[in-house]
């Protein structure tokens, strides 16, 4: 028996709109904590590796709120039910972009961390499985995401919604979708633990 | 061509587990992919990596392109790929498998 909120839930899907409403939400709400934490310097710091740090955790932020969105379109494909495929296209290019972006930002952070008295002396003299596993395992992972998304924005910019037919080829545009979604969580969270650990 | 695509992501993640491997395994590799000073050996294992990608992509293209291709056969080939890249980038893997090499 179909439950009908379960049904209208099940068709609803998100848009461009959305998107944009989530990031004017999420730009107000750090508008917000920025102005009540003012000046700056107090919120992110006052060394040029701060700001680094900055950007290169805003980049996966929202990099992060555009892949979730894509996944969810990435699963709708993969049943193949979903509509808004415009949709999934140009999050799917957005999402590249900001994997992309974040790895750009983190190669430039990784300067800090790796040098003299900065969080990677810290942690092999303290805690040297923090650094020889977690952070050389999310440091290679975070570059697989790049290729996922890569690879599925290729998919559906060169064959269209006529993959929507072939259940295949919806297969192929959707998985690593789910893939660069997984690969990203991984670096996202073990990023965020190290940096609580030990900041630049 | 969605094959040549997936096979090129995979081959550059590849490459990259492979240099990471010879890195830890020979001293005088990991100097000579050390591109940046900033950043040591993870930059010359970005090169190569991205370089291994963007080469075979149009290689694989151009190879490929007139090929009826099994794509559920080259997409499962590309998962156990995927996962083999991925298990080959967890330390305790690839500092054994390097170890194994430079005892060797």
């Amino acid at each position: 028996m179909e439950i009908p909120l379960l049904g209208r839930i099940r068709k609803m899907e998100p848009s461009l709109a959305t998107l944009l409403l989530v990031i004017v939400g999420a730009v107000a709400v750090v508008g917000l904590v920025v102005a009540m934490t003012a000046p700056v310097g107090v919120l992110v710091g006052d060394t040029q590796w701060h700001y680094v740090s900055a950007f290169h955790g805003m980049a996966a932020t929202v990099f992060l709120l555009g892949a979730t969105i894509a996944v969810y379109l990435a699963w709708r494909l993969y049943i193949g039910e979903i509509r808004a495929f415009r949709d999934l296209k140009w999050l799917a290019a957005f999402s590249t972009v900001m994997s992309a972006a974040t790895i750009g930002f983190g190669n430039w952070i990784y300067i800090a961390y790796r040098a003299p008295g900065g969080p990677r002396s810290y942690f092999l003299e303290n805690l040297p499985e923090v650094h020889k596993i977690f952070f050389e395992f999310k440091e290679f992972i975070a570059l697989f995401t790049l290729p996922m998304f890569a690879v599925s924005t290729f998919i559906l910019w060169k064959y269209g919604d006529s993959l929507v037919k072939n259940r295949e080829a919806r297969a192929t545009a959707s998985v690593p979708i789910l893939l660069g979604m997984f690969f990203l969580l991984l670096a996202y969270v073990l990023g965020a633990a190290i940096t609580k650990l030990r900041g630049v | 061509m969605a094959v040549a695509a997936l096979l090129a992501a995979w081959l550059g993640l590849m490459a990259l587990a492979i240099t990471n491997i010879a890195a830890g395994a020979n001293d005088g590799f990991k100097t000579a992919i050390t591109l940046n000073s900033g950043i040591g050996p993870y930059s010359g294992k970005e090169v190569i990596w991205l370089a291994t990608w963007f080469v075979s992509w149009p290689i694989l293209h151009f190879v490929l392109r007139n090929r009826e291709l099994d794509l559920k056969k080259w997409f499962g080939a590309f998962l156990v790929g995927l996962l083999i890249a991925v298990v080959l980038m967890w330390p305790p893997v690839f500092e054994a498998i390097a170890d194994a090499i430079k005892g060797g």
